[in-house]
């Protein structure tokens, strides 16, 4: 430190500089304190209470006492901070009254006159007291008195400017604690002082800045004035508040340039226009730089001479403050900035000298970081200074560029005088680093020397800069230096070099789908690749190129041209081929088969149609076009029959292909997870584990080639196949944009085929599609020849004219002139042939070829169709009439009462599951002149009516009903309706009661005819009878043949009446009315009508005298429980065969309500005794309450009454049901042969007068 | 007024690209290709730190000599970045902010047009406007097309470049 009786030194701008404190009076005391005193002020924080709101600091503060001397005070406008002595400081020791009113007191007096002279006020009395001086002056006052004297004299209500200090060098606790007093006041003394004089010097500062409009301003003067500040700053440590004052000057300089570009110069600004004469970049080596700072001050200052000096005083407080990265990032704003700058201010700068300017500046910024940071440290922070690499690189470059030292040749004359003229302009190496070996001065003057030298520091930096990008994952940014490094080396000559980042740059703009990019490299590439001679890989690049549509026609034209010259220079030569992928060259849009379903017969012609888009510019020759195919046999037949055929028809035959994609990239590949499982190897005879592991279950997946990396621009792999089966086009000219080119093959083998490669051949030069994708195959089929009958409606009905359809599929067989058809002729089936059946030829794709007359010849046995010529894989249709004649009648007696019995059950079923017709089939054999063989075709055919016959009975009149019923949906028309009787009893006659024909039977209804049965002798058991109908269809129009009739046959027995049975209810004897609850009398008469007939001769008929009787039981029964019969309701009687014969009968019944009452139904059986033949008889009486409730179910069966149904047989299969003792059998009387006279007789019952009601239940 | 603006998919392909001066159009594709390093080690610096804010704009990527380029992301990691050009220093954060914030607003409104696949390339309406001081983006009409034809400088861009109905002296 300066000693305090030092005479002052010069101000030196260093760190070193401390505020000053002037120390005045006793000099020597000040000097033995002084140690001690300087030592102590800086050891403890004092808080630092800032003005204008800014954040109170903790300060160390440091002092630089110097003598006090008049000249030290500032005089009036002097803005030296630095000098500013900031405390003035008196110091004594005396003790003597005397002593002070003799001199100290005059010393201070003319000391205190000086200050204030100076307006002065920030000042301290120190008196130090001794205690050894005390004792060896005894005369002494106390010492307070001086004390307090000073006071009294000098601190006027300021006491505490004077400040005692006992027994400085002690080491005792009084002093101790007099030391920290002292060194408290001091240091506020010292802060009151800063914040009071820096703010006013603030103010002033401001002042100033605020007239920055007014003319006459100089930025220069200003920027002193707050450089000061922030030296002082500086000097108090306080780093940030010092750069504060730099970036503010920095800003308000900036502002000043921009205004100036918005047209509001500054007279000022002018001075910094001046062309740029020096260019040697930034210093950042030294604290200060003083020379520099003198031009500032001298206002001879170059923008960049301004802003080189503010830059590094930043980067030194920067420095200062640990943070060297912004440094970094600050330099190259900075160096932007100034480029801008320059360029608005429109200041003429000799080419090259900013690239120079620049680079030094970067690799001084980079050389001064790395000085005072750690390898470590740089490596963990190149994201900050990667910039400033790559920024000197490329300065580097442009100056290689235009001082010649890129080119093949070296540097002309005119480079050189260029490389003369920057080389001047840096001047001579500064003497900081003249020392270094590697100082940025040095690196540039070799780098400029030679080519080779240039090409030397070049590549360095260039390859450093890759390096750091990609340490850091900017791998865009390491391509990008990694394209100039190539665009270097294709200047060099050294294609071979450049290759590499070519592909690498082109790899990710690829990946990453950046056209523009992908374009302007791969031109690069082409160049490249043409100097190298890879031949294949230049076609490949070529051929993308030609189809890029970033690139302007000519250079289309020109990389087409290229391919087309290569393929017709190698013509000559059988040289080996080229295989290149097609997409670059054509693009696949659609493929058409004809015929569309892509089916063809063996033997067929097929041909595809493609839709070729030509991606190049110009018409291109191509000299084949061949579509690999591959041929298999397929298993599956089924594809490849004529129903296949006919049901599946694609949409339209045309197969689009996705068209390639753009260069969107595939999303980012992810890789998948990692599958790992634990694996233990036990030892299999002790169980103890041998070894143990972890194994990746996906290592396939994982351990993948990535294919995107290889695949994307080097030749790609492409296997041309060689197969048997190639589909051709020979001389195609493929027009820019879509061009179809058409395949025909003729199918020989049955199988499928695939189509697997597109290539297209231009000269030696293939263009391959490796994969047709979606795949594409057409199938080859060969098919025996088929015959199929089918009805033309749902179903065929009998009777009428029914059409059916003939398809004959000719499969592989052509069909001649001649070859027919034999139909084998069924009984009852016609084939009615009309004169004009056409027959129809179609395709196998089902269109419609021809049609030709069908030739139809009839004889007994055969019909036969004369098929009209048609080739193999056609189908010939036809239509022909059948008519299903109605089945022959069926004769026979018993025979025909079952077959009857059965029909009829037949239809009570049908007719319960839905009214469905009754069928016939008819079987046709049909001879095929492809076939040895017989095709026998089954053809169903529904009867449309449902016919049922019954007997009505008047007293002995008989009437036969038959009604008939239409099940089909079509209506009919119903004429001569006879009912004959085929054995042609001359007895007998039948007379129709009908209305006139013919007569409308709609779908679904009924119509009746009825007969009168009348006879003349004895009529015989039963009558076999056959009803005929004609029938038509109400809307056929007219018939070409006359149809056969309907007929229905059926038998009706036991239809001569026996017995009359006749029920009478009489009213009780003296009243007028049945009443209710009052039992009344029935009377019952059964009359025989006959004598013996054959129908009597039974089991039942006994003979005595020539007499015949026959048993009945009769038996009276109420279902709808009107009546409560009394007594018993049946029983046996035995009946005189004889005419007339009466059996009465007496009931009593009761009736159960009043009304109309219908009697009681009177039934009569056949009484047929007991009979070891049969295996079950039954007791009347038991019978009669065992089984009561069968019989009556047995009546309610058949609702409609009697008739000639033959229910005897029927009745004795129930009976037969009964097992048990012999008994007495019941057999009804056939319905027809009782007639009861009574019945739908009512008998009116009145309601009985008393009042309470009888309540019988019967069930 | 920016000279470039992009429109860049999450996998880091060009959804739109177009500049002003289309003469130096390929320059532009390379550096803000380029910026997508820096892009991209914000995006992983900011993690998730910067979720929850929610602040989009990325800042300033990275000066050069004579551009700015500034980068902002969306919530789906749909990158935007803007070339500035560097002389023109009206150009504050704050119109930065504001300009991406417009390009945020037409890019979700592509998004919602139905006709729009997701991943497609965005075109925008408007023929090539040569003039200078080209507006930015007003509104987009994407159309489903891969972009096919148009070279540089040869008739119309297929990206055809929006025209303002009025000039906006903001930008």
């Amino acid at each position: 430190m300066d000693a305090p009786e030092a005479p002052l030194p010069p101000v030196i701008y260093t760190m070193e500089n401390k505020p000053i404190v002037t120390c005045a009076g006793d000099q020597n005391l000040f000097t033995s304190i002084y140690p001690t005193l300087s030592q102590q002020l800086p050891r403890e924080p004092m808080e630092w209470r800032r003005s204008y709101g800014r954040a109170p600091k903790m300060i160390h503060l440091e002092s630089n006492f110097v003598q006090f001397k008049e000249e030290l005070l500032p005089k009036d406008g002097n803005k030296a901070l630095l000098t500013f002595p900031f405390l003035h400081i008196y110091w004594t020791e005396c003790c003597d009254t005397e002593v002070y009113k003799a001199t100290v007191k005059d010393d201070l007096t003319k000391w205190q006159n000086v200050l204030k002279a100076h307006s002065s006020v920030d000042w301290l009395i120190v008196v130090v007291e001794n205690d050894a001086k005390k004792k060896n002056k005894t005369n002494i006052l106390p010492r307070t008195s001086i004390v307090d004297k000073i006071r009294n004299d000098f601190c006027n209500k300021q006491s505490d400017r004077c400040v005692v200090l006992s027994d400085p060098l002690k080491d005792s606790s009084r002093t101790q604690e007099s030391w920290n007093a002292f060194l408290t006041k001091l240091r506020t003394s010292l802060l009151m002082s800063f914040t009071k004089n820096l703010g006013k010097f603030e103010d002033d500062m401001r002042t100033l800045r605020e007239k920055r409009t007014e003319p006459g301003w100089s930025f220069c003067d200003y920027f002193m004035v707050q450089e000061e500040l922030a030296f002082v700053f500086e000097m108090l440590q306080q780093f940030e508040d010092a750069l504060v004052q730099y970036d503010e000057l920095d800003a308000l300089f900036s502002q000043y340039v921009v205004n100036f570009g918005a047209g509001d110069g500054a007279n000022w600004l002018t001075f910094f226009c001046q062309p740029v004469k020096s260019w040697n970049g930034l210093i950042l080596r030294k604290p200060i730089d003083m020379e520099k700072r003198e031009l500032i001050q001298r206002q001879e200052a170059t923008l960049l001479d301004l802003r080189s000096y503010l830059f590094s005083r930043q980067c030194t407080l920067l420095l200062f403050l640990q943070r060297p990265w912004e440094v970094a990032q600050r330099a190259l704003e900075l160096l932007h900035g100034c480029v801008q700058e320059l360029k608005l201010l429109e200041v003429s700068v000799p080419p090259g000298a900013l690239d120079c300017w620049v680079f030094l500046s970067c690799l001084e910024v980079l050389q001064r970081i790395e000085g005072c940071c750690d390898r470590a440290q740089i490596d963990s922070n190149i994201a900050h200074t990667v910039g400033l690499w790559s920024y000197a690189t490329e300065k580097l470059k442009s100056l290689g560029y235009l001082c010649g030292l890129v080119s093949e040749k070296g540097p002309d004359s005119e480079d050189l005088n260029r490389t003369v003229d920057l080389l001047a302009g840096l001047g001579a190496e500064r003497p900081e680093t003249a020392n270094t070996a590697q100082s940025p001065y040095k690196k540039l003057k070799e780098a400029l020397s030679s080519v080779e030298a240039f090409e030397k520091h070049y590549l360095d930096l260039s390859h450093a800069a890759i390096e750091m990008h990609t340490s850091i994952g900017r791998l865009r940014s390491a391509k990008f230096v990694g394209k100039d490094l190539a665009e270097f080396y294709m200047r060099k000559k050294s294609p071979q070099k450049a290759e590499v980042y070519l592909q690498g740059a082109l790899k990710n703009y690829l990946a990453e789908g950046w056209a523009l990019p992908i374009t302007h490299t791969r031109k690069q590439l082409a160049e490249c690749q043409k100097h190298l001679g890879q031949t294949e890989n230049y076609l490949q690049t070529s051929s993308l190129l030609a189809s890029d549509h970033h690139l302007t026609e000519d250079e289309r034209k020109h990389f087409c041209r290229e391919i087309l010259s290569f393929a017709s220079r190698q013509t000559d030569s059988p040289g080996q081929k080229i295989v290149l992928p097609l997409h670059c060259f054509a693009q696949l849009r659609d493929l058409h088969f004809t015929p569309s379903n892509a089916v063809v017969h063996v033997g067929g012609v097929l041909s595809v149609e493609i839709t070729l888009c030509s991606q190049m510019p110009m018409p291109v020759q191509v000299e084949q076009v061949t579509i690999n195919v591959h041929f298999s046999i397929d298993k599956n037949n089924y594809r490849k029959t004529a129903e296949w055929l006919t049901k599946h028809k694609t949409s339209n035959g045309t197969i689009n292909f996705p068209t390639e994609t753009s260069p969107l990239p595939a999303p980012q590949n992810n890789l998948p997870a990692l599958e790992l499982y634990e694996m233990f190897e036990r030892s299999p005879s002790d169980n103890s584990l041998n070894t143990t592991g972890i194994i990746c279950k996906n290592v396939h997946m994982l351990l993948r080639r990535q294919e995107s990396s290889t695949s994307l621009e080097t030749s790609s792999g492409v296997a041309l196949e060689d197969g048997a089966h190639v589909l051709k086009c020979s001389g195609v000219t493929l027009e820019p944009g879509a061009n179809r080119i058409t395949f025909r093959t003729q199918a020989r083998e049955p199988g499928t085929y695939t189509l697997r490669q597109l290539c297209a051949s231009v000269g030696p030069v293939r263009f391959v599609l490796p994969h047709l994708y979606p795949p594409v195959q057409y199938d080859v089929y060969s098919q025996e020849p088929q015959l199929r009958v089918e009805p033309l409606a749902d179903s065929l009905l009998a009777g009428i004219p029914q059409k059916v359809k003939f398809t004959v599929t000719t499969g592989h067989y052509t069909v001649k002139n001649g070859d027919s058809l034999q139909l084998s002729n069924a009984e009852a089936m016609l084939i009615l042939c009309h004169a004009e059946n056409r027959a129809v030829i179609y395709s196998n794709t089902r269109e419609k070829a021809s049609d030709a007359l069908l030739r139809v010849q009839s004889s007994d046995k055969v019909t036969s169709i004369g098929l009209p010529a048609a080739p193999a894989y056609h189908m010939i249709e036809f239509e022909l009439e059948v008519l299903s004649l109605p089945s022959a009648p069926v004769t026979g007696g018993e025979s025909s009462v079952l077959g009857m019995t059965e029909s009829h059950r037949k239809h009570k079923d049908t007719q319960k599951a839905g009214q469905c017709m009754a069928t016939t089939d008819h079987k046709v054999s049909i001879d095929c002149p492809w076939s040895i063989y017989s095709t026998v075709i089954a053809l169903t055919f529904s009867v449309p009516f449902r016919t049922t016959h019954s007997l009505l009975s008047a007293g002995t009149r008989k009437y036969i009903q038959v009604c008939v019923q239409n099940l089909s949906e079509l209506d009919f028309e119903l004429s001569d309706g006879h009912l004959v009787d085929p054995d042609s009893n001359a007895d007998l006659r039948l007379v129709p009661l009908n209305a006139k024909s013919p007569q409308h039977i709609r779908s679904k209804q009924s119509v009746f005819f009825v007969w009168e049965l009348k006879w003349t002798r004895e009529p015989p058991p039963s009558l076999r009878c056959r009803f005929s109908v004609g029938s038509s269809p109400a809307s056929g129009g007219r018939l070409s043949i006359p149809l056969k009739p309907y007929t229905y046959e059926f038998q009706v027995e036991n239809f001569f009446t026996l017995y009359n049975v006749r029920a009478e209810i009489l009213p009780p004897s003296g009243t007028e009315h049945c009443r209710t609850g009052s039992l009344c009398s029935l009377e019952v008469s059964i009359t025989r009508l006959s004598d013996l007939l054959e129908v009597d001769k039974d089991e039942a008929l006994t003979e005595s005298d020539e007499y015949f009787s026959t048993k009945l039981m009769y038996e009276v029964v109420d279902n709808s429980s009107n009546w409560a019969v009394c007594g018993k309701s049946s029983g046996v009687i035995s009946m005189p065969v004889a005419a007339r014969a009466t059996h009465r009968v007496h009931m009593e019944v009761m009736p159960l309500f009043a009304g109309y009452l219908p009697l009681p139904d009177v039934r009569l059986f056949k009484y047929l005794p007991h009979h070891s033949a049969h295996s079950s008889q039954l007791d009347a009486d038991s019978w009669i309450e065992s089984d009561g409730l069968s019989v009556d179910k047995h009546v309610d069966e058949q609702p409609d009454g009697g008739g000639g149904r033959c229910r005897g047989s029927a009745h004795l299969a129930s009976g037969g049901e009964h097992r048990g003792l012999p008994m007495p059998r019941l057999q009804a009387l056939p319905p027809g042969q009782v007639f009861n006279a009574s019945v739908g007789t009512q008998v009116l019952v009145i309601p009985s007068k008393d009042d309470h009601v009888l309540e019988v239940s019967v069930t | 007024m920016a000279v470039c603006v992009a429109v860049i998919a999450k996998e880091n392909y060009p959804l739109y690209i177009r500049s002003a001066p289309t003469e130096n159009e390929l320059k532009f594709h390379y550096m803000v290709h380029t910026s997508l390093d820096v892009v991209d080690e914000k995006i992983s610096a900011m993690g998730k730190a910067l979720v929850d804010q929610r602040e989009l704009y990325l800042g300033l990527l990275y000066p050069t000599e004579d551009y700015k380029v500034y980068g902002y992301v969306t919530n789906s990691k749909v990158k935007f970045v803007m070339v500035v050009d560097s002389s023109n220093t009206a150009l504050r954060d704050n119109e930065i902010r504001s300009m991406f914030r417009k390009l945020h607003n037409s890019y979700t409104d592509v998004m919602c047009n139905p006709f729009y696949n997701p991943g497609d390339r965005i075109q925008s309406s408007g023929s090539d406007a040569a003039e200078p001081g080209f507006p930015v983006i007003t509104t987009w009409i994407p159309t489903c097309e891969k972009r096919m034809g148009g070279r540089p400088g040869h008739g119309p861009c297929p990206l055809g470049f929006p025209r303002m109905p009025r000039p906006l002296t903001a930008w």
